[in-house]
């Protein structure tokens, strides 16, 4: 599949700083498996006759890697499209979902910020369905007042009766 | 509790002594079970064990019981429950939707019934195997008081008395597997009379009421308003027989999801007419009018069991190439499987109803109005991004959260379009 047929034109990018917020994220779940890796490779280099380092070479290799050219990829993976009486959420870089929400089926509505996401002033606007599948539908790095207004929108066009 | 001001109720007493007769036969039946798994401890010992457990299981029941209250105040009825952590729930009461203790003289003729030769034929059908592996514990248990070791190789490849007590032995093991296919047939009844006695569904005012159970009854009242969809399913055998079971998705009641509840699990296709009806759903179509999900599909299925088969093959083929007729037969049985899986599914959108169909050995349909659809997702993986091939997935309330209802590998143009015409509003 080539880019443009999930992203095309008409699909609104997240802002720009979510790039940013992806990667200090990435950087910071990455500390973790990267920890254990490199006291598994001290382990094995008194177990097993084998180079010390090779395996924390790989592994600070890889963590590079992901936190500097994988959080671009996703980021330019993210798209939405609100429409008249729905939005189309588009999103995954290996694995690529592409959701769409009536909002006439719109239960609550959140906008949330962790404290990464309010050091570059982006929200996570998130939606909840009646549907046990996708009961949460969440769209991250929307810049404050973009989400904000979002959330007014489908506010007023929320359905007042249960299916 | 009793520092409250209001007089909250427990629960009679008599519940304490229920729970001991429910919890007894766990204890007896457990006893095998852990005979399996630790074969050194005799039976007094086993006996104690279990004997603590009941009696820990008991003073658990005890201290739950002393502290669980009710009260009706308000028109509300307030529940305390919790041992840890104390749970308050209040339900008022109109928010409750159908409590109907009271008996009509005048009730009208139940939607659907079973009655016990039905249920007989049923519990024949419902073929238990739980029964087997309690016995197959519990023989493990009496293996350790027989002079022989079945299990030891040294006991099979002896001298010629050896093979003719295998011969024999082959005789009782034929004896023994009917024994326990009849224990299966008699606990599948069992279990169905224990759970579907006296089956009963009802149209009332609000919905769909069904009542069951020979020990323990249930009335449940499932409000058509918040019906979200149908579930019709069948099974290898009694498909063939013209048995189908009728199963409902509503809104989760008590914030559970995935708790389909059974309005016919054995009737045939006349007796659901008149269900599907009430519920102004239309029944499954016949097979030949579902579209088959994409072609590609089973090759797109085949692609990682088959690199499994290869590397399996690589390496046992250069250790010992008589392994490769193991992978081989390995092969036979996965590629149909994965036909008959690509085969058996399906989707038919019919007007305001969407039909999708899937299930080798079990065989279901859901049928979903389109006004229930929540949300849709069209996903693809890599591989099936190489296959050109995408799935639906469609957000219903009240699903399984785990087993989302889905369309796997559409072709995934086909798969958008359809997306775009499930969403598209009403007329």
């Amino acid at each position: 599949m080539s880019d443009d047929q999930q992203r095309p034109e008409s699909f609104e990018r997240l802002d720009p700083r979510q790039k940013w917020v992806i990667r200090i994220h990435t950087a910071l779940i990455g500390l973790v498996p990267a920890a254990a890796l490199g006291i598994a490779d001290l382990v094995l280099a008194t177990e097993i006759p084998w180079q010390y380092g090779a395996v924390s070479l790989a592994v600070v290799l890889l963590y590079l890697i992901a936190v500097t050219v994988f959080p671009g990829r996703r980021y330019r993976r993210w798209g939405y499209q609100m429409g008249e009486e729905a939005i189309r959420i588009v999103s995954g870089w290996i694995f690529r979902k592409d959701t769409v929400v009536p909002f006439a089926r719109v239960q609550h509505i959140d906008v949330s910020r962790g404290p990464i996401e309010r050091m570059f002033g982006v929200a996570t606007l998130t939606l909840h369905t009646a549907g046990s599948y996708n009961s949460t539908v969440a769209l991250p790095g929307l810049a404050i007042d973009d989400a904000n207004r979002m959330r007014e929108e489908i506010r007023r066009q929320i359905g007042h009766d249960l299916p | 509790m009793t520092e409250e001001p209001e007089t909250p109720r427990r629960l009679h007493p008599a519940t304490l002594a229920i729970r001991f007769l429910e919890r007894l036969p766990q204890f007896v039946l457990g006893l095998p079970a852990i005979a399996y798994f630790s074969t050194d401890l005799d039976f007094g010992m086993l006996l104690l064990i279990a004997l603590a457990g009941l009696v820990i299981s008991m003073l658990s029941a005890w201290i739950w019981w002393r502290r669980f209250s009710y009260e009706t105040a308000d028109g509300q009825l307030v529940i305390e429950s919790g041992v840890f952590s104390r749970n308050r729930r209040t339900i008022p009461f109109d928010r409750i939707q159908d409590v109907s203790l009271e008996q009509s003289l005048l009730a009208p003729p139940p939607l659907f019934a079973m009655g016990p030769p039905r249920l007989l034929v049923f519990g024949l059908f419902n073929f238990s195997l739980v029964f087997l592996a309690i016995l197959g514990g519990t023989s493990q248990y009496a293996g350790s008081f027989m002079p022989f070791d079945f299990a030891q190789p040294e006991y099979w490849i002896g001298n010629e008395a050896a093979t003719l007590l295998a011969l024999v032995s082959i005789g009782a093991a034929l004896f023994f597997a009917g024994a326990l296919l009849m224990v299966g047939m008699a606990a599948g009844v069992v279990r169905t009379f224990l759970k579907d006695y006296g089956f009963r569904l009802t149209r009332t005012e609000s919905g769909l009421r069904r009542e069951r159970g020979l020990f323990t009854r249930t009335d449940v009242v499932i409000p058509l308003k918040r019906l979200q969809a149908a579930i019709v399913s069948t099974g290898l055998v009694r498909r063939h027989f013209g048995w189908q079971g009728l199963a409902l998705q509503s809104l989760g009641s008590d914030g559970k999801a995935g708790t389909h509840h059974d309005a016919a699990p054995f009737a045939r296709r006349a007796e659901l007419e008149p269900i599907f009806a009430e519920m102004a759903m239309k029944l499954p179509p016949p097979r030949e009018r579902f579209v088959s999900v994409s072609r590609r599909s089973p090759w797109h299925r085949a692609v990682l069991p088959a690199l499994a088969l290869i590397a399996t093959a690589i390496i046992s083929g250069s250790l010992q190439p008589e392994l490769l007729i193991v992978v081989a037969l390995g092969a036979l049985t996965v590629a149909p499987i994965i036909w008959l899986e690509w085969r058996a599914r399906g989707y038919l959108l019919d007007g305001d109803t969407l039909f999708v169909r899937r299930g080798v050995t079990k065989p279901q349909t859901t049928i979903l109005p389109l006004p229930k659809i929540q949300s849709i997702t069209v996903r693809q993986s890599l591989l099936q991004r190489a296959f050109g091939l995408a799935s639906l997935l469609i957000g219903t309330a009240g699903a399984p959260r785990m087993a989302p209802l889905a369309i796997p590998d559409l072709e995934r143009g086909a798969a958008l379009a359809l997306r775009d015409t499930l969403l598209e509003p009403a007329p």
